[in-house]
This record gives C-alpha cells, structure tokens and sequence, in this order.
C-alpha cells in the first residue's frame, strides 16, 4: 500500500474522513451506514451475513448505533445513547491485519513514538446475533479505541474463512485525538467559521430527548408487541416458498427477514432500558432473537452457495 | 553438545494463558523426545505477551543406533505363521534367532535402527506437539485450518553449538521455522537473525524485549521503588502479587509511569478506588503513608515513549478520572435515592430473580433469614442481628453502583449500611457473608458475617438440589461446589461446635416445601423434587459436602484412607467434630498403642469376614448383638469378655469427643485378643457357640464404629 502524507485531523468528521480514506486506499468498499436502528455496527448484513459463507468480503462503513440503556440527556462526558462506529471486515483476516490496523491509528494522528498501544484479552460475544469471537480491546494510553475480532461463530454458524472485524469508537477515539474532554464540546467541523459546530450543537438535544423517551416514556406494551410482530414478520418471510412466482425462478427473501431480526433486537433493547424485563426473561428473549438470526444466516449460506439465487422454475 | 531454541512468535496471548501454554508446550515436546529415547538436559520455558518460548540445552546431533528385538512365533509353529512373520519384516529364515521366554521358545528377529540426525527427529516431534496441543480457548484466523491461542506469526526453531547452528524447518499452521524473529512491535524494526540462545537474548534486550517474565517483574519493581525512594517518599506501592503476574504478561518492556489520581476522587471508598485501579485498569495502588489514602498510581506501559511518557500518563490519567467520575456520579445517586430505613429495600428485591423456578432475590433473603435466626444460636449471636443482617445481605444488587460495578456487591453494602447509621458489625456482614469465594480468601470472623454466610450457602445448595441442578463432571454453573467449601471453612475455620448439618438443611428442605405451595406469580418456585423424595435429598446434600469435605481435608495434607475413616461413617454430620476425630487418628495412629488397635481390628476383620461377612456390616447397629456366657467354654473367652465389658464402660464415661481416650481404650485390648486368637479356635462346628465367639468379636469391633471406620486404612 502507498504511503501518503495525510493531515491530521481537527475535528470530528475529518477523523472520520480519514478513516474513510485509509481503508478506501487499503481496497475495502466504502459502504454506507445501513437504515435500520442497531445496537452495533456488526448488525449491518454487510457484516453478520457476509461474514458467513466462503466468499472474500472487504469492506468498511459508518454506522450509528443505539444503546438505550447508555443514554444519560448529553450530561455524561463520554456517554452517549446514539454514537457512531468505524466497521471494518476483513474476509479472510489477513497475516498482517495488526500492523494494517495500527498504521489506521496513524492515519488518524496517533503518533506510535508517544503512545502505549495494547491489545488486551477481550473475547466478544453478542448473544442475540449468536455471534463469538475472539480478540482484544485495544488500549491507547489505557483506553479503549477499538474492539479487534477474529470471528469463530455468526448466527450460530461457524465461520470459515475467519473474518476480521474492526470497531473503531468514533467520539472516544476522535476526544482523545482531538484532546476534548467532554464529548458535547468536541468540534463536529473546522473551528473558526460561521459553520462551525461543536457535537453538542448537534446531538445534545437529541440525547435528551431520547433519554426520557429510553427510561421513561417509550410505551412498553407497544414495543412489547412490535417484538413480537417483528418476531413473527421474519418467521413467516422466511416460511415463504422458494420460488417467486412473479420471477419465476428461486428467490428467497434472506435481507427482508434479516431487517426484521434487527427490528426486534433493537426493541429488546429498548425494553431492557425501561427496565421491565427480568433476568430469566432477558435470557429468553435474547434466545427468541438469536433464533431469528441463525434462520437468516442459515438462509442467506442456502442462497450464497448456490452460484446464482436466481435459477429457473421448472417448465 | 547442541541446544534447541524455540520460539513462536503471535498476535497478544492473553497475560494468564502463557504460563499454561509455556508448560504445555514443553510438556508435550519433552515426552515426544522421551518417546523417542532421545537424552537431553534441562528444558526450560519463558514467554512474552507475543512470544512462548522453549529452550532445551544437551541434545546429540546424531541419535544412538538401536536395536530393536521382535518376538515371533513359537518355534514349531505352523510354516505358514513363521514366513509371515518373516515376509511382514522383509527378512530372511537365517536372520532368526531363538529364545525360551517362560518356558516356550520363540523366534526373535533383531532389526538394528542406525541413529539418524537429531534435527530430523526434532522436527517430527515439535510439529507433532503442536499439532497435538489441546488449547481451552483456542481460534482460527484467515482461511487456515490450524487452531492457536491467537494467530501464528512466525516460528524461530534452531539448534546449535558453539561451531554451527541449523535450522530445524518445523511445519505447522502453514508456516515453516527460520532462524530469525523480530523486536518489540513499536520500537525495534526489522529481522534479528539468531545464531543461540545468548545472541537471541542479548539481541532481543537490544530491541527491548526482555523474554524472562521473572525478569520483567524485577524490572517493574526495581524501576518503581527506585523512584518512590528519590522522588517520592512519602508513598508506598500497594503491593499485589496476582495483578503484577497479569501485568508481567502485558508487555514486553515494562516502563512503570506514576499517575496522580484527582483530589476530588481520593475521597471514594477505597474498595471503589481499588477496583477502578485495579480490575478496569491494571493500574498498581500507591498509598500517601501521611494521608493515608490512595493518592497515586502506576500505569506499566510497554514502550519508552519519545517524551518520556507525558502523552501517556496524561491519557491514563484522563481515562482514570472518567471512570471514577462515574463512579461518584452513581454513589451520590444510590446515597441521595436510598431510604432512610434499608430494610424498605427488600421490596425492591422482588423486581431481580434469583434462578428460575426458585423465586426472586426477596424470597431469597426470606429463606435466608430464616436459616439465619436457626443458625444464631449456634453461634451465640443475637437473633435480632442474625435477622437484620440477612435482610440487607443482598439490597445493594438494586442499586446503581452495584449494577455498575458487579465486583463491588457487599462492599458497596456495607458503605450504604455505614451512611444510613446500621450498627458496623452488621454492615461487615452485608459485606463479608460473601467469603470465602477463592482459597486464597480469608475466612471472615465476625459470628453475623459467618450466620448470614452459612445460610446463604446452604439455602444455595438446598434450592439448586430440589431443582435437581447438581453439578456433574467439571460444570458447576451454579457454583455449588464453591458453596459447599464455603460452608465448609466458616466451620473449620471457626471451630464451630455442634453444627449439625442434617437438622439445618432439614429445616431449610421444609422451608422451600413451604414456600413451593405458597408460590404465586410474582414469586414463582417450582420444585422439581417430591416430598417423598424428601430423606434423599437430605442425605444427598449431606454427602456433597462431605465429599467436597474429603478433597479439601486431603488437599490440606490429611491422608485419604485416615480422613475417609472418619467421613465415611453412618449419621456423621458435624463437620467440626469429623475434624476433631481427623487429628485425633491422625496423632493416635503413628504411637505403639495406634499399631496395637490397627492390629486387633484387622485380625477380627479378617476372621468375620471369612467367617461370616453379614456380621461385619458397618451400618448394624452398635452393640445390639447379645452374648451368652453361658455359652463360654474356655477361660480366653471368659476374660476377653470381661475385658470387653470394661472397655465398653471406659469408653462410655468419656467425653463424646474424646476421641484419643476412646482409641486408646480400645487398643488395650490388644494383649487379650491376640491371647485369644492363640487359644481359641472360633470355626468350630457347632453353630451355636461359633456365632457366639463371632458376636463377641464383633462388638468389639463395633465399640468405634459409631466414630471411626477403621477397615478403611489399609497402609499404616
């Protein structure tokens, strides 16, 4: 890979930006963040669904995520209820996939010579998407910038080839880039310009407003019963015939019940903010969505193996 | 002679699997040598975060010619056998030789191996090792099929002398050995060629690596006391031996940099500020000796940074200071929402479960208090504590800091009990019912803690057996084997007299009955055991802890056959007194007196059991078997009986848990059993007398049957 002389970031999004160029020159394709509200950028089917099957995949994205629960109406320095996330996935997880990962740090500022970098024990896991792997946090000067994985298992299906996933934390890695303290203060553009904005200007509110809509106000039995319809929407996508009639040919709807899966997991995350769901019930309810995400995986590797999904109907 | 350096270059292995891999390495690659009868010195292990390492010194370059001799057929076997035998080594009839092995002669093929070059042999046997490892966690990367602890960089494998090194080309995970490796990740570049082990430590301390776990941990503490001394003297590192191990394999250079911690945050209970520093941050404590307080820490990086760690000690600092404003933030929270009265607080318990089918965390505490108020007694503490201690044993799992930070569950009990006025030894309780959890835990002292203790253990065990959750095999999800070596050294530990486990879990057996027809909704317990089945449990129970009592007593030292003499004996169910018994056998059995009751009870053994075995049977009970001396026909008999009789008094009159005075009367009987075994003859054929003789052997055996089954101790 060339090296280029790249500028240091000032504010928030040109630490993205430059996220964006290094692994654009590194050959990923540069995805845009998926539609859906998630709790991690792993839940993109750019990650959980391409990460099974034996087809390389590279590619690299922004997603904004969701964690009810973490919200604390922008008072909290570092806490936030809607964040972004770097994603990256690497399939096959290349030899050298440390050291390309290090020279992103690079990219973004972190000069090596000043800095303690450590990959320190972390295996992940993410019960709902019956998702494991086996990794490190990564420290820098002793906080966390980045989660590393070697993925074992997706949606209860073990993975071969391995992928590599990358999470980078984008406002704690761009705060200690940029030196901020607290996250509201951080430039989102250039200082110094009519336009300038801080993180603050753009989220504070929104923080606030979906903290109390989080812990206090999000209708329970509602959301209660859009699990369900969620739950039971991907079910019966999923029991659909094989054939599109319309087609005429094979043609399973694998994304359609996918989104359904995320629908649910997010208001299983909502549900355990407002904190009405008791341990047992949690096991079981994260257990209902892990259900719906190995029928996707196990659907979209029908689909991936065969070469094309749309073969012809019989005569 | 030439030596083997090993070197297996990863990604970070995690800090406590280096050691384990280390051994298991040289473990397996040691026996593959010894199989191969190949001679060689010392074997020894060092490893890095990215490093695991095998050195073996004084192997030959050639291995030994060997002869290996091939029995065949008998002679005068069947044509056919004796040229397979032949055909299947490729010899001829001439090349046989023969030989009587117990009193059959044979035919014998010598086949003489010619010693073949050590480097060879080597090879097999490494990738042979690796292949064979068998890792707990283990992965794997890319699109290889090999498993590792963290993905296989590279492999350095030599073997060398003071003229030539060779490589040994070990093939494993798609790599092949060379003879180089490289330095630290951030401040060495490029290939280190290695000729031996003293170049490779010597050019991988150049390239700050030090490869010596042990030598690293000097390193830190010597660079750390160093400092304190000239700059610092009014601090003293906190030392902690299990977290300076982690940190040892953290990094491949250790540079200690010290970090203040916020004036506003040296204020936090010290447990919070431990955790923090220790648990999320693996930081080492400094304490301020003049403050007394925890005002300092020292992070240990893994790079002498160009501005000699400013950048980095300013970060950890931050990351610090983030965390413990969390913290207070949660602690003010819990202190301004907590009711005045904490007991209010148990409501709140019935919003967190405890195990399915066995109710929420407030029938928990319920059933607790209950044991609770049984067990005070016991231990002369007041009911009234014994019950208010349990009630807030487990309050503070509802609480932010607690949800927050899961390690600090107890502590943070006690501090809220402290700040809402409840009396200190009751708060200690809320805190230290928890301990004993690891055998390196002291055992607490404090008569509430170890009540609220015992009961939440033994409620622990009584609920998962009715459940019918008992760990099989090395599983113990529920931790019930941990619970059992709790209840196990509150007693010992305390010298408790008089806990009668039969009676205590029978009351709590009742207890869940109780509560199982009382379940409604909100609290739902479902037990999966009838209450036909009631005794079984009971004694089911009993016999976990005893066996969990059994493994601790011989991990402590104790012999197996003396402590099953005392364990396994019918009714036993005072762990204190089985202990009692323990020392006493212990100190009996070694004196002459010890030898002399040995010696008569196996010589009864052995003639009731080939005499009549149904007498001998342990669980009859003691002493009911009458004798006749109208039935006496020798003066052995006679005089045996009376001494009998006795013995039985003496041993009567004794303290039940005199048990050296009770072994010592019976082993006087000595003299008048072997006197008797000399003159009378027991097998006689009229059935009448023969039983009586027997009987009267037989209770005399019975006398410590009650205490002691000596049949058990078979090598003294």
């Amino acid at each position: 890979m060339k090296t280029k002389e790249i500028a240091r970031p000032e504010c928030f999004q040109e630490v993205i930006l430059n996220l964006q160029n290094y692994w654009a020159d590194y050959g990923c394709l540069i995805l845009q963040p998926y539609d859906m509200e998630v709790g991690a950028g792993t839940f993109h089917p750019a990650t959980t669904l391409r990460s099974l099957g034996p087809n390389p995949w590279t590619a690299a994205y922004v997603q904004p995520c969701r964690r009810p629960t973490d919200g604390r109406y922008g008072d909290n320095p570092n806490r936030l209820q809607h964040y972004y996330q770097y994603q990256v996935i690497l399939k096959p997880s290349p030899s050298d996939f440390q050291e390309v990962y290090l020279k992103s740090l690079e990219a973004i500022g972190i000069d090596m010579r000043y800095h303690d970098i450590r990959f320190v024990e972390d295996d992940w896991e993410s019960p709902t998407l019956g998702a494991a792997g086996l990794g490190w946090e990564v420290w820098c000067d002793g906080m966390e910038i980045s989660q590393f994985t070697y993925f074992q298992q997706v949606c209860g299906i073990e993975c071969n080839p391995v992928s590599g996933e990358l999470t980078y934390g984008l406002e704690r890695l761009a705060m200690y880039v940029l030196g901020v303290d607290h996250v509201m203060d951080m430039p989102f553009n250039r200082k110094g310009t009519d336009f300038s904005r801080t993180y603050g200007d753009v989220f504070k509110r929104l923080e606030a407003e979906y903290s109390r809509w989080n812990f206090d106000a999000c209708d329970v039995e509602m959301t209660l019963r859009h699990f369900e319809n969620a739950e039971t929407a991907c079910e019966e996508i999923l029991s659909q015939p094989e054939v599109d009639t319309k087609l005429g040919c094979k043609n399973l709807m694998v994304h359609p019940a996918y989104d359904q899966c995320i629908k649910a997991s997010h208001l299983f995350n909502l549900l355990d903010a407002r904190g009405v769901i008791s341990p047992i019930e949690r096991a079981a309810m994260i257990g209902r969505v892990r259900a719906l995400a190995k029928q996707c995986g196990e659907a979209f590797l029908v689909s991936e193996l065969e070469e094309c999904t749309t073969i012809p109907a019989k005569e | 002679m030439p030596d083997l350096l090993l070197e297996i270059y990863t990604e970070e292995i995690p800090s406590s699997m280096q050691k384990p891999l280390g051994e298991q390495l040289k473990s397996r690659v040691v026996d593959e040598l010894n199989e191969g009868k190949l001679e060689f010195g010392k074997a020894s292990g060092y490893s890095t975060p990215q490093r695991t390492i095998l050195f073996i010194e004084d192997l030959p370059w050639q291995s030994v010619q060997q002869t290996i001799e091939t029995r065949g057929p008998r002679v005068g076997a069947p044509e056919k056998a004796v040229n397979g035998f032949l055909k299947s080594r490729n010899k001829s009839f001439d090349e046989l030789e023969t030989r009587i092995v117990k009193k059959t002669e044979y035919y014998f093929l010598k086949e003489v191996v010619p010693g073949s070059a050590v480097n060879d042999i080597l090879r097999k046997s490494i990738s042979s090792a690796l292949t064979g490892m068998s890792l707990s966690k283990s992965m794997f990367w890319g699109s290889g099929r090999t498993k590792w602890v963290r993905p296989i960089q590279s492999m350095l494998c030599i073997l060398f002398d003071e003229e030539k090194t060779e490589i040994v080309p070990v093939q494993f995970a798609g790599l092949q050995a060379g003879n180089t490796t490289c330095g630290h990740r951030f401040m060495a570049s490029g290939e280190l060629s290695i000729d031996n082990f003293m170049d490779y430590r010597s050019k991988l301390l150049n390239a700050f690596v030090d490869i010596d776990p042990k030598s690293r941990k000097d390193r830190i503490l010597a660079s750390i006391q160093g400092e304190i001394h000239k700059d610092h003297p009014n601090l003293e590192l906190v030392h902690d031996e299990e977290l300076l191990e982690e940190i040892v394999g953290l990094v491949e250079w250790p540079v200690p940099i010290i970090g203040e911690i916020g004036e506003s945050f040296q204020s936090l209970p010290e447990e919070v500020l431990k955790t923090t520093i220790k648990v999320h941050q693996k930081y080492l404590s400094v304490r301020n000796a003049k403050k007394s307080k925890i005002t300092n820490f020292y992070a240990v990086a893994n790079i002498l940074a160009h501005d000699e760690g400013k950048s980095i000690i300013n970060g950890n600092q931050r990351v610090l200071a983030s965390r413990l404003a969390d913290a207070q933030f949660f602690l003010n929270k819990d202190l301004n929402s907590l009711p005045s009265n904490l007991v209010e607080m148990t409501d709140v318990l019935t919003k967190v479960r405890y195990s399915f089918g066995l109710g929420t965390q407030k029938d928990r505490v319920k059933r607790i208090d209950g044991l609770a108020k049984r067990i005070a007694p016991i231990l002369s503490v007041k009911e009234k504590d014994a019950s208010l201690a349990a009630h807030l044993s487990k309050f503070d799992l509802v609480t932010n800091m607690v949800r927050e930070f899961p390690e600090l569950q107890g502590v943070m009990g006690k501090y809220y009990g402290l700040s809402r006025g409840i009396e200190s030894q009751i708060c200690e309780a809320i805190e230290d019912h928890y301990l004993p959890v690891k055998a390196s835990d002291n055992v607490p002292e404090n008569p509430i803690s170890i009540t609220v203790g015992l009961a939440d253990r033994i409620n622990h065990l009584v609920g998962f057996f009715l459940r019918k959750e008992i760990p099989t095999g090395l599983g113990d999800p529920n931790a019930l084997r941990r619970a059992a070596l709790g209840i196990i050294r509150l007693i010992l530990d305390n010298k408790i007299n008089g806990f009668g486990l039969r009676e205590i879990i029978t009351f709590s057996v009742d207890e869940h009955f109780r509560a199982g027809n009382e379940s409604n909704s909100n609290s739902r317990i479902e037990l999966k055991t009838n209450i036909e089945d009631k005794k079984k449990v009971i004694e089911d129970i009993i016999n976990f802890i005893l066996r969990r009592y059994s493994i601790y007593l011989v991990e402590q030292g104790y012999d197996t056959e003396l402590v099953d003499a005392c364990i396994i004996v019918p009714k036993n169910d005072d762990l204190f007194r089985i202990f009692k018994k323990i020392e006493a056998l212990a100190s009996f059995l070694p004196t002459n007196s010890g030898t002399d009751l040995l010696h008569l009870d196996k010589r009864i053994s052995k003639i009731l059991l080939s005499l009549d075995p149904g007498k001998h049977d342990k669980s009859s009970e003691i002493n009911s078997i009458p004798i006749y001396p109208g039935l006496f026909s020798s003066s052995h008999e006679v005089s045996l009986f009376k001494k009998y009789n006795l013995t039985l008094d003496m041993v009567s009159r004794k303290d039940v848990d005199d048990f050296l005075g009770k072994l010592n009367e019976v082993s006087k009987l000595r003299t008048e059993i072997d006197n008797y075994f000399d003159n009378v003859m027991i097998g006689v054929d009229d059935q009448e007398v023969k039983n009586n003789r027997l009987n009267l052997l037989a209770n005399i055996c019975n006398i410590l049957t009650s205490d002691f089954d000596l049949n058990l101790i078979t090598n003294h």
